[in-house]
């Protein structure tokens, strides 16, 4: 001590003895009043009169401190009748009241008794729900529950009569185990070796909680909950048996359980995170089991904090540290089960009873478990984003979609009980779900992939997009069926109609890329319904997804050579756009040049000359000018380079200078961009595509080196790129495209190189017509080529291969006007066809190469 | 329990600059402090206040101010953290029944040197013990006659018992707690258990088994 305490001769004598028997009492030595009275006579009178007021005050402390101070506890120092039940001594306290053992007189058995607080059960209609709890535990029979006797009331006093079991709290055990586990503490009893045998063999834990499981299975298939399962409700016997107590009880006799009590050790830590907002279903009763098992393997409680308020938090963040961080001995496979029943979301846990213990079983049997740790969506997403893509990944991600599904699901229910709080958990879930389809998608073949993901370091190269296939658009129809489900069982929401619309885009997407025009005009049409449903102009992005659908589905049509349809559609397009305030927005004045363009193309090829002019000026007007605004939006410089080569029919004629501005430009974008992203194949196929356009020359010019060098450059392109994605169409039809060109540039001097590489674009346009027989431009343009091919060979002096050709093309421009009857190109082409083999060759007219462009120009259009 | 030995060892350890022996005496102590938190905090508080965040207050106050007290330590070290606890609490009291000034009653009037124990909860908390089946029915009776009993003492004796059993504090600390001599707290202490065991020597079976 700091003070000096010399002053022992004037303080009582009594009291100081006193001192050293609390002390004493304190640290847990037994002490009594006799020994002292017998060691000091002189003072023993003294002794015996004030002794026993000092310890009755220890243990009025010791109880009223250990259980909060405002429960009351209760005490049976002497035993007492209770009824037909006569006491023979406490074996057990807890909150809810005190556990005696009894001879239950007229059957002459021993029971345990429980007996509650009287204040428990005073509140109104708290009596009659104990007793209407008590009696369905009554009912519950089962090997592994303690059987309920009945329910009594005697003196006011409410007791509750069970079958004595003579076994070992689990609480018990793990503290003895706990004291073994710890070599310094004390000296290793058997009690503690025992238990530590009990909790050091998994196998054993496992069988504990199978047999728990299938306790609360049996009792929740009997509509009983037990509301409060931990270590101290479960006693093992001396064969091993498992036996849960207690059940319903904690439903009657605490409002929150245990949430207002000050013990931070009581049962808050085994409760299930949604018990502790007042909802408690069988899922919380397999998660309190998780979390005793827990205990049981580690020896360490899931959840400890400083706090009461800091456990809540831990539990209801899910906040603890893995089984096997604590003893790396403890087996995966239980440590997934562990975990699982442990989800935070009562979806993730195990459906119920029967399917814990079967895992459970199946550890216990070295069988493979069905626990696996498939998290969060959060994490599905942090997944999907670090691992290298890989095909087989794709029967993965598509279980990580159900998943989703799920939780989505789940999120939907609790936002729409729970309004606020779990809308932004909604929200993200909707967003991770979207993410995860974004994978999917096919929009990565268009931009670089930091346009979809942010600010991702484009050098690490994490990045993994799936190949578009037949597979991503199951996939994304599959989403799609979640979604339509998800939209049939919840009340509506905006922000899930915009998701659902989203899906059905990128399906369209997906579709349109694979050239399956159909399936994309059905998906467009599902996603423009969907929104147009949603009317809020003031909403800029709603109405930037609209305008962008509606192109979309313009553009399928187009592809499908209805261009009435399209036109419409573009216009249609165009005021959405423009009808809205936010028509001065820059996203609004691209998508707007867009459809200028797409508007400009179709009405081209429906021969409306000086309205598509004019279409394609007001494109480039804008896009020039968003282009210098905005030099380093990607999108913007693509547009203008797109544009730029449609208009290039346009730039013809007699200004060169504008022809030869536009050329480089459009070029000298592509080629920045493709060199800039070589991820994007979308930019390789434009500049290919570029370099094709630019070649269109009068018939009587002759090619440059120059522009040979370009033309095979475009073909180096798009070989490539039809080689490294076989499944979309328009790399293919590009590769043929510029094979094309090729030829043509090369016919004059050097026929057989044209020969070679005609061969070779007629085989792609075979395989494409084949492969697709709805799109017409296919037909015609395998039509027109094989023409091209029959001339050249003519020339060449190849009469009966020249012959053959020309009379596939024949076939093929038939079938393009079964498709599009009445149409004057293909009526055309076919006429000079049979006049060119039927009689001698004419020169050519001055229309051919009008002709000629027009189906260049829908070989574009398909794209 | 209070260790004066320890304490002295690790003050020492302190004073030459180790700061981990702060972190250990400070942990020492913690239990009793705690202790007496949740026996000093008034009830209506208790679901709202939680006596570890408080006692985290406290262990930075006495960090803070541990060079001083270092200085000339008047008071011994654990009455010293005591005292900074019972400052706390008084705020924490403070805070939140300020609203509620109108209902502050006598029982909870804060006193700027102790939260004193009342005869009302003291009599709650040892009658609570009592309730065994046969003793429920005196239950109401016995709380109002251990009340009457408690407030028949001193106010002082009955802080005396409550610091003596529910703080686990020794006679030189109670005398340091209250601004005793040894010797009156020893005496105080004496006479205010006689007082209570004529109360409880009523109550059958209570002080015979010791």
């Amino acid at each position: 001590m700091i003070r000096e305490t010399n002053t022992d001769e004037s303080r009582d004598p009594i009291e100081a003895l006193g001192e050293e028997l609390l002390d004493r009492h304190r640290r847990g030595e037994s002490v009594s009043v006799d020994q002292y009275a017998l060691e000091y006579p002189e003072w023993a009178d003294q002794i015996r009169l004030q002794f026993p007021v000092m310890i009755a005050l220890e243990k009025f402390k010791e109880s009223s401190l250990s259980y909060g101070s405002d429960s009351f506890e209760m005490s049976v120092d002497a035993p007492q009748e209770l009824g037909d039940f006569h006491i023979i001594r406490e074996i057990g306290r807890g909150a809810m009241g005190v556990v005696y053992e009894a001879e239950q007189q007229s059957l002459q058995r021993r029971v345990a008794v429980k007996v509650f607080p009287a204040q428990t059960l005073r509140e109104p209609g708290k009596l009659d729900r104990f007793a209407r709890e008590s009696k369905m535990s009554a009912g519950l029979h089962h090997n592994n529950i303690v059987p309920v006797f009945g329910v009594g009331q005697h003196d006011g006093l409410h007791y509750f009569v069970m079958q004595r079991i003579d076994g070992k709290g689990l609480d018990e055990i793990i503290e003895d185990a706990k004291k073994f586990a710890m070599p310094n503490r004390s000296s290793p009893q058997t009690e503690s070796a025992e238990a530590w045998a009990i909790a050091s063999s998994f196998h054993h834990a496992a069988t504990i909680g199978v047999q728990v499981a299938d306790a609360i299975h049996y009792a929740h298939s009997n509509g009983v909950l037990h509301r409060d399962i931990k270590p101290s409700n479960l006693m093992i016997d001396a064969n091993g048996t498992v036996w849960v107590s207690d059940f319903g009880l904690a439903t009657v006799l605490q409002e929150e359980p245990t949430i207002d009590r000050n013990d931070i050790a009581g049962t808050l830590r085994f409760m299930a995170p949604e018990q502790l907002s007042g909802k408690h279903d069988t899922r919380s009763d397999l998660y309190s089991l998780g979390v005793t098992l827990y205990e049981l393997v580690t020896l360490e409680p899931a959840f400890v904090a400083e706090s009461k308020a800091a456990v809540i938090d831990r539990i209801l963040r899910g906040e603890f540290i893995r089984p096997r961080e604590i003893r790396p001995s403890i087996p995966r496979d239980l440590e997934a089960i562990i975990l699982k029943a442990m989800a935070v979301q009562p979806e993730t846990r195990y459906r119920d009873g029967l399917e814990l213990a079967a895992d459970l079983e199946r550890f216990v049997d070295g069988r493979a478990v069905h626990a696996r740790r498939i998290g969060p969506v959060g994490r599905a997403v942090r997944w999907s984003r670090r691992n290298p893509l890989s095909a087989s990944l794709v029967s993965t991600l598509a279980i990580v979609i159900c998943v989703s599904f799920f939780l989505v699901s789940s999120k939907w229910r609790e936002a729409v009980s729970e309004r606020k709080r779990a809308e932004s958990n909604l929200l993200l879930a909707l967003e991770s779900m979207d993410q995860i389809l974004g994978r999917f998608t096919s929009s990565w073949m268009a931009r670089p992939s930091e346009a979809v993901t942010g600010t991702n370091d484009a050098a690490s190269g994490v990045e993994f997009y799936m190949i578009v296939s037949d597979h991503s658009a199951s996939l994304m129809e599959d989403a799609l069926r979640f979604y339509d489900r998800f939209a049939a069982e919840n009340a509506p929401s905006p922000r899930l109609q915009r998701d659902t619309a989203r899906v059905h885009q990128r399906a369209g997407d997906i579709y349109q890329r694979l050239g399956k025009f159909d399936e994309a005009a059905i998906a467009y049409t599902r996603c423009l319904n969907i929104l147009e449903q949603q009317d809020d102009e003031q909403d800029l992005s709603l109405v930037l997804a609209k305008a962008g659908a509606i192109n979309q589905l313009g553009l399928v049509n187009h592809a499908t050579s209805r261009f009435v349809e399209a036109e419409k559609l573009f216009l249609r397009a165009k005021q959405t756009l423009s009808a809205k305030q936010h028509r001065d927005a820059v996203e609004c004045q691209a998508e707007l040049a867009r459809t200028f363009s797409y508007l400009g193309q179709a009405q081209w090829l429906m021969m409306h000359h000086v309205r598509a002019r004019q279409s394609h000026r007001r494109s480039l007007m804008i896009l020039e000018r968003l282009v210098e605004q905005r030099p380093q939006d990607l999108s913007y410089q693509l547009a203008l380079a797109t544009a730029y080569r449609a208009y290039l029919p346009f730039a013809g004629g007699r200004n060169h200078e504008e022809r030869n501005r536009i050329k480089t430009a459009g070029i000298g974008i592509l080629e920045n961009l493709a060199e800039q992203y070589p991820d994007v194949p979308d930019y390789r196929c434009e500049l290919a595509e570029m370099l094709a356009a630019t070649q269109q020359r009068a018939p009587w010019q002759w090619s440059s080196d120059l522009q040979i060098e370009q033309i095979q450059r475009g073909i180096e392109l798009a070989r490539e790129l039809s080689q490294q994605y076989p499944t979309i169409p328009r790399y293919s039809a590009v590769l043929a495209l510029c094979l094309k060109t090729k030829a043509q540039a090369l016919e004059r001097y050097s026929p057989d190189d044209a020969n070679e590489a005609m061969d070779e674009a007629i085989e792609i346009y075979r395989s494409l017509a084949r492969t697709f027989p709805d799109v017409p431009a296919y037909h015609i343009l395998c039509g027109s080529v094989l023409r091209q091919h029959a001339h050249n060979l003519r020339r060449t002096g190849q009469f009966a291969l020249a012959r053959a050709n020309a009379v596939e093309a024949a076939q093929k421009i038939k079938v393009y006007l079964s498709l599009r009857p009445g149409n004057p190109f293909g009526k055309g082409m076919l006429a000079r066809l049979y006049a060119e083999f039927k009689i001698a060759p004419a020169a050519e007219d001055p229309t051919a190469s009008q002709v000629e462009a027009a189906s260049q120009a829908e070989s574009v259009s398909t794209i | 329990m209070s260790g004066d030995g320890f304490d002295k060892e690790l003050i020492e350890r302190l004073k030459a600059g180790e700061e981990h022996a702060f972190v250990e005496l400070f942990s020492i102590h913690r239990e009793r402090l705690k202790r007496m938190l949740e026996f000093r905090m008034d009830r209506r508080l208790r679901g709202r206040e939680d006596a570890s965040d408080i006692l985290q207050e406290v262990y930075i106050d006495a960090h803070q101010r541990m060079r001083h007290y270092l200085k000339s330590p008047e008071l011994s070290f654990y009455v010293w953290l005591r005292q900074l606890t019972t400052q706390r609490l008084i705020d924490v009291h403070r805070r939140h029944l300020k609203a509620e000034m109108r209902d502050v009653k006598q029982e909870v009037a804060i006193n700027r040197n102790l939260l004193a124990a009342t005869s009302g909860s003291m009599a709650l908390q040892l009658a609570s013990y009592l309730a065994s089946p046969s003793q429920i029915a005196m239950h109401a009776e016995l709380v109002v006659q251990i009340e009457r009993s408690l407030d028949s003492m001193d106010e002082i004796d009955r802080e005396v018992i409550a610091l003596r059993h529910f703080e686990e504090l020794r006679n030189s600390e109670v005398a340091e707690v209250l601004g005793l001599k040894d010797s009156a707290a020893s005496n105080r202490y004496m006479r205010a258990l006689s007082r209570l065991r004529e109360t409880l020597a009523g109550i059958p079976g209570l002080l015979d088994e010791c």
